[in-house]
């Protein structure tokens, strides 16, 4: 194990606080990556090579969770699961060990309930509010083995129960649905819920027992981050340049069709002008004069649409981007939006690009430079 | 004013790192804010502190408090041309100067608890010796001085684990308890922090006491000779590893910039804030002083 780094969250591990924002987040990631990292002057002599390129990992994986609001949202929860687990077998050891000694300092590994105590905490459970209920139950199910069965199905080790809970994307959903349905009647769980819980079970039936909290934590924890961080490719795009020559009368663009990427029309105030002296000029002249936007109407190569939603997806805004790749951001705008009139010299734009599709993580960089490259010089081909 | 830590000592692991500049400067600018300080070189054998004030020849040094010429610490200061700044030179004449007893040490450090100064200011000798260890363990605040290049870093890095272990070797009974954890629990690759955990696991009593040792255990780190950007970033990063991997509060002081005025002022014999007062590094070593007055006065 590395030292230093055992047993600490995502948030310890880039030394935030819970609740920064994505800002924060990129900062911290930044800082211990210069500390940790490779080349790192202040980390040399203590840390192997070999750990160095653990940390490197964790740190990737703290940083990709944390940054997606999604897989963020999830981590979160099982953080406050965890916590709550670990007050309540505190609770449960103090009230064992009325005269607390050195036992009760000492860690528990995983809670390893004997029948009585299962008691117990049903019986606790009766007495807490509704919304606790749930979240007693999912803290009760943690430690037990998956054979007991009972009127909400069969009973999930945490790690299999979070596991599944990170497999769906949709699981924060979910779970308030379910609580809320016990909340307003105790009814056994609609099907649905039980067989796909069973599905679970039968899914994850080699997982490996419940472990001490800490490791348990991390393995699943990266199990998730690397099912909720969406994998962004670069869209297969034709090399042959083709234009909605059709659809300019009619203001109306055909949606996109397959996987190949098309633009679709902006805002009208926002090119409206330069539209109308484009559709003149193009009916009467076949030179265009005006180059409002022909990017528009072309359909060829990785649109900036792409490079958005791909941010978007990253849960990222223009300013982030900025404050990471330093790139300005008018020009991170126009690029997304394609404002061609305020690109910058190819020479740099492709750099820029190629910057920012590497920040995006976008799986080869180098294919969006060229996607959107060639858009661009159709575009200007066309244009004279 | 009343400083909670009083004795501050600048080490370093590795020679030429420039303690003596920077504890030098550090001392004139106490002196400038008004503070009585006085400045000891500990650098018993090869003591060099007077030369920086442009004292040819000390007319008492701490060799003559180690052989018992002078009863108290006070009898050997001497005086500067600068105010309120006195100077303790360190051992000149005999040849085993380096090599003073445990007895010899505790003098010291007792005496110059009760020197008469607001601030005594330790310019501790390079090296990893035990004497360099207990000096640096018996001060209030501590400061490494590293260059931003590996060997620096590295040499601190092992200072700073003697440092580590020294601490907790001088908890009462420690010794007694060491035997129970086995030969192999404080050898060279295991980290602070899995050596806490492995006492832990032995006794949790034990890994409290080391824990509330270590709080007051925050040596700082000044970065010295900086010529890029990143060479100032250094210091934070050392910061955060130190506290990853010692499980430590170390905290980063200030970075000094390499300037050749540095070099020009030990040509002259003069102590930089003096020669160049308005210089980059003189700057940034008032900053480092204020950092450290600020935390002498945070404890308790």
């Amino acid at each position: 194990m590395i030292p230093g780094f055992e047993g600490l969250t995502y948030y310890q591990i880039l030394d935030i606080s819970p609740g920064v924002d994505a800002k924060e987040i990129q900062d911290g990631y930044y800082r211990i990556r210069e500390a940790f990292g490779k080349n790192s002057l202040a980390s040399y002599s203590l840390y192997s090579q070999e750990e160095r390129e653990q940390i490197s990992l964790l740190l990737e994986e703290a940083y990709h969770t944390l940054i997606d609001p999604n897989a963020r949202r999830e981590y979160d929860q099982i953080l406050s699961w965890n916590r709550q687990k670990e007050e309540r077998a505190e609770r449960l050891m103090q009230e064992q060990l009325p005269f607390g000694d050195d036992i009760s300092r000492e860690r528990q590994p995983a809670l390893d309930f004997g029948a009585g105590e299962e008691e117990e905490i049903e019986s606790r459970m009766a007495e807490g509010d509704e919304e606790e209920v749930e979240t007693d139950d999912d803290l009760k199910e943690g430690p037990e083995p998956a054979h007991k069965e009972d009127e909400r199905g069969p009973r999930l080790p945490l790690l299999e129960l979070e596991d599944a809970n990170l497999d769906k994307s949709d699981e924060p959903g979910r779970e308030k649905e379910r609580s809320s349905e016990e909340a307003e009647n105790e009814e056994p769980k609609s099907p649905e819920d039980t067989a796909s819980d069973e599905d679970f079970d039968e899914e994850l039936e080699d997982v490996q027992p419940p472990e001490p909290r800490s490791s348990l934590e991390r393995i699943i924890i990266r199990e998730g981050a690397k099912q909720s961080r969406p994998i962004i490719r670069p869209p297969e795009y034709s090399e042959e340049a083709t234009f909605k020559y059709d659809s300019m009368e009619s203001e109306e663009y055909p949606e996109k069709s397959g996987d190949g990427p098309s633009c679709s029309p902006r805002d009208k105030d926002e090119t409206g002008a330069g539209r109308e002296v484009f559709e003149e000029t193009i009916y009467d002249v076949p030179m265009v004069k005006n180059p409002a936007c022909p990017l528009d109407y072309i359909e060829m190569g990785i649109p900036g649409k792409f490079l958005k939603e791909a941010r978007e997806k990253r849960g990222l805004t223009i300013e982030s981007v900025w404050e990471t790749t330093r790139i300005r951001r008018p020009i991170l705008k126009a690029i997304e939006t394609e404002d061609y009139a305020n690109l910058p010299a190819d020479v740099f734009l492709k750099g820029m690009l190629l910057i920012y599709a590497r920040f995006l993580q976008i799986e080869g960089p180098e294919e969006v430079v060229k996607g959107y490259m060639a858009r661009l010089v159709a575009a200007r081909d066309w244009m004279d | 004013m009343l400083l909670d830590r009083k004795i501050w000592s600048i080490a370093s692991g590795k020679g030429g790192t420039g303690k003596t500049v920077i504890s030098a400067g550090i001392a004139v600018h106490l002196a400038d804010l008004g503070f009585k300080v006085a400045l000891v070189d500990l650098d018993l054998g090869c003591a060099n502190l007077h030369t920086c004030f442009g004292v040819e020849r000390p007319k008492a040094t701490l060799s003559d408090f180690i052989e018992r010429r002078a009863e108290h610490v006070e009898e050997v200061a001497v005086d500067t041309n600068v105010t309120n700044l006195r100077l303790i030179c360190g051992a000149i004449d005999p040849i085993d100067a380096a090599q003073i007893k445990y007895q010899q040490k505790r003098r010291i450090i007792r005496q110059l608890n009760t020197l008469e100064a607001d601030l005594v200011i330790l310019d501790i000798a390079t090296g990893s010796g035990l004497t360099q260890i207990e000096l640096f363990c018996a001060s209030d605040l501590g400061a490494l001085v590293v260059l931003p290049e590996p060997p620096s870093i590295e040499n601190a890095y092992r200072l700073l684990r003697m440092f580590y272990f020294h601490q907790i070797r001088e908890i009462p009974g420690w010794k007694k308890f060491e035997k129970s954890l086995g030969d192999d629990a404080m050898d060279d690759f295991t980290s602070p922090v899995s050596f806490l955990k492995k006492v832990e696991e032995k006794d949790p009593r034990w890994s409290d006491r080391i824990k509330s040792r270590l709080e007051t255990f925050t040596p700082g780190f000044i970065v010295n000779m900086a010529r890029a950007k990143e060479d100032r970033d250094l210091g934070a990063d050392i910061s955060l590893v130190c506290r990853r991997y010692f499980g430590i509060n170390a905290p980063f002081l200030g970075a000094v910039e390499y300037d050749d005025c540095v070099w020009q002022a030990v040509k002259h014999k003069k102590p930089v804030m003096l020669d160049y007062p308005h210089s980059r590094p003189s700057r940034s070593i008032r900053q480092i002083t204020e950092t450290l007055l600020s935390l002498s006065r945070r404890r308790t």
